[in-house]
C-alpha cells in the first residue's frame, strides 16, 4: 500500500534538485523499496528512472502522456509513460516495446474480456504468440523451448505485460485477482510462431493479415498440456490431440469459446505430407475433440451454461450419447506452429473468451 | 529506503495508476432494514437466484425489509452493464451473490 504522493507525469519525476546516487546499495535499498510496495512480480526489476522511460519512448517516437486508455478492473490510465515504466522493470529494449502495447491494445477488445480474464478463479493468464519479420528482429523464440526460459525477448514481453495488467490494471493477487492458483505463465507467457519450420502458412494470415505484418495474437488460456506422439499415423495423431482436448475439467466442454493447439515441426510436418491442411486439423479436432451429453452431466460444471445455448444447437440434450464438440465450430480451434524438433505438440485449453490478433505499429504508428 | 525516498533520488517513474492503491471502502450499511427497497443482484452463476430469494424473503419477514427485487447479470464473467447499475442506483441497499 503506497500512502505517499506520487508524481504524475515524467517532467515532475525529473525534478533537477536531487542528483542522482551512485553507489550500488543505494540501487538495491530503492529496488527492496519497489518491492516493499507490491509494485513487482516477485522477481528482480530493473529501476524504472525517468531516463530509462525516455530511452524506451523516445525511439518509438511516443509521447509520456498519450496512451492506450484504461485498463480493467480499476480502470487505471495507460499512459505511455507509465506503461514504459513497467516495461523497463521487465527488462524491455525499446524495440521490444511496440510488441507490449500490441499486445495490451488487442486485450482491451472485448472479445477477450480483459475484466472477467484479471478477476476470474480461473487459471487463465493472457498466451502472447507473435507473427511475422518483426521476432527475428527483436530476436523472439519461436523454436527449441519457445514456451520456456532463456529468450530475452519472450520474457521482457510477457513480463511487462503482466506488471501492466497489476499495476495499471489493478489486479492484484487475492485482491482483484481472485485467481485460485494461477500458473507460471503468469510470469511471462510469450512465443513467436516458427513460420519458417511450419508446414502451414503463418497464423496472421488466417486472421486476415499478410505475411509481411507483423502482429501479436493474445488466447486466453491455461497452462500448455503436452502432447507426446511418436506415430507417423496422421489420423493417430490427431486422435491423441483430440483426446488430450476433451476433458471434463476444461471449461471449454462447457462454456465453448476457443482454444489452441500449438503442432510441433515435426507433428506439422507429418500432417502436411499426409495431404492435411490446417482446415483439415480442425475439422479433425472438431468431430474427434468431444464428449457425450451424459459424461458431461456429471462433470460438476452442468447447469452452469448449458441453459444458455453456449452447446451448438445440433446437440440433442436430451440424449445421453449425444456427442458435443469442445468448441462451437472448427475455426474456433486456433492451429499454430512452433517449438523445435520433437515429437510434440501442446493443447492451451481457453477460458471462454476469444482470442484478437493486433498488428504490431513501430515509429509512432507506422506498421513493424 | 522509504518508497519516497526512492522515486525522489532515482527519479522513478511510478509504474502504477493511484487508483490501484487507493483504499476501496464498502457501501455505508443501513442500521435498519424497516421499510426499505433491497436489491438483489444474481451474477448468473448456478443456484446464486436460489441463495437471493431466500436471503430476500428472510429481509423481509425478519428484518421488514419493505420490498425486494432480483436482477440478472447478463454474463457472470463480464461486468454489469450500466443500465443495470443506474437501475440499482434507484434501490437503497443492493446484495449481490456468487452461486455454485
Amino acid at each position: 500500500m503506497v500512502d505517499t504522493q506520487l508524481p504524475v507525469t515524467v517532467d515532475e519525476c525529473e525534478d533537477e534538485s536531487c542528483a542522482l546516487p551512485s553507489s550500488y546499495d543505494d540501487a538495491e535499498a530503492a529496488h527492496e523499496a519497489l518491492a516493499a510496495a507490491g509494485w513487482t512480480d516477485g522477481l528482480p526489476v530493473r529501476l524504472p528512472t525517468a531516463p530509462a522511460v525516455r530511452r524506451m519512448l523516445e525511439p518509438n517516437r511516443l509521447e509520456p502522456e498519450d496512451g492506450l486508455g484504461r485498463l480493467p478492473p480499476v480502470w487505471g490510465e495507460a499512459t505511455y509513460g507509465r506503461v514504459a515504466a513497467n516495461a523497463v522493470m521487465a527488462g524491455c529494449l525499446p524495440e521490444y516495446f511496440p510488441v507490449v502495447l500490441a499486445a495490451l491494445r488487442a486485450m482491451q477488445d472485448e472479445r477477450f474480456n480483459m475484466h472477467g480474464v484479471q478477476c476470474t478463479t480461473h487459471v487463465v493468464a493472457p498466451l502472447l504468440m507473435v507473427n511475422g519479420p518483426v521476432r527475428a528482429r527483436i530476436g523472439i523464440n519461436s523454436g527449441h523451448n519457445c514456451l520456456g526460459q532463456g529468450a530475452r525477448a519472450n520474457a521482457a514481453i510477457g513480463r511487462a505485460v503482466r506488471l501492466a495488467m497489476v499495476n495499471i490494471g489493478g489486479a492484484t493477487p487475492g485482491s482483484l485477482d481472485k485467481a485460485t492458483f494461477g500458473h507460471p505463465g503468469k510470469f511471462a507467457y510469450c512465443f513467436g510462431e516458427n513460420e519458417e519450420e511450419s508446414a502451414f502458412p503463418p497464423f496472421h494470415t488466417t486472421r486476415g493479415y499478410r505475411a509481411e505484418q507483423s502482429t501479436v495474437t493474445v488466447f486466453p488460456g491455461e497452462a500448455p498440456h503436452n502432447i507426446n506422439n511418436h506415430s507417423s499415423d496422421p489420423m493417430e495423431l490427431l486422435g491423441a490431440v483430440a483426446s488430450t482436448m476433451a476433458t471434463l475439467g476444461n471449461n471449454n466442454m462447457y462454456v465453448s469459446g476457443e482454444v489452441m493447439v500449438v503442432l510441433g515441426i515435426d507433428h506439422a510436418k507429418l500432417l502436411d505430407e499426409a495431404g492435411f491442411q490446417r482446415h483439415n486439423v480442425q475439422e479433425f479436432l472438431h468431430e474427434r475433440a468431444r464428449l457425450p451429453v451424459g459424461a458431461l452431466r456429471t462433470g460438476g460444471m452442468y447447469g452452469h451454461d448449458v441453459g444458455r445455448n453456449l452447446w451448438p444447437k445440433w446437440v440433442d440434450r436430451r440424449d445421453s450419447a449425444a456427442l458435443v464438440p469442445i468448441v462451437r465450430r472448427p475455426g474456433d480451434i486456433h492451429v499454430a506452429v512452433a517449438g523445435g524438433v520433437g515429437p510434440h505438440s501442446l493443447f492451451i485449453p481457453g477460458w471462454g473468451t476469444r482470442a484478437v490478433t493486433a498488428e504490431i505499429m513501430t515509429d509512432g504508428g507506422a506498421a513493424a | 529506503m522509504r518508497l519516497e525516498d526512492a522515486i525522489r533520488d532515482f527519479q522513478l517513474v511510478p509504474p502504477i495508476d493511484p487508483r490501484v492503491t487507493e483504499q476501496r471502502r464498502m457501501a455505508e450499511r443501513p442500521t435498519d432494514l424497516a421499510g426499505l427497497r433491497v436489491g438483489l443482484l444474481d451474477n448468473r452463476k448456478a443456484n446464486a437466484n436460489v441463495l437471493l430469494t431466500s436471503i430476500g424473503g428472510g429481509l423481509e419477514e425478519r428484518y421488514g425489509a419493505g420490498s425486494t427485487a432480483l436482477f440478472e447479470k447478463p454474463v457472470f464473467s463480464r461486468p454489469s452493464p450500466e443500465h443495470l447499475l443506474s437501475e440499482l442506483e434507484r434501490f437503497d441497499a443492493v446484495v449481490t451473490a456468487l452461486g455454485d
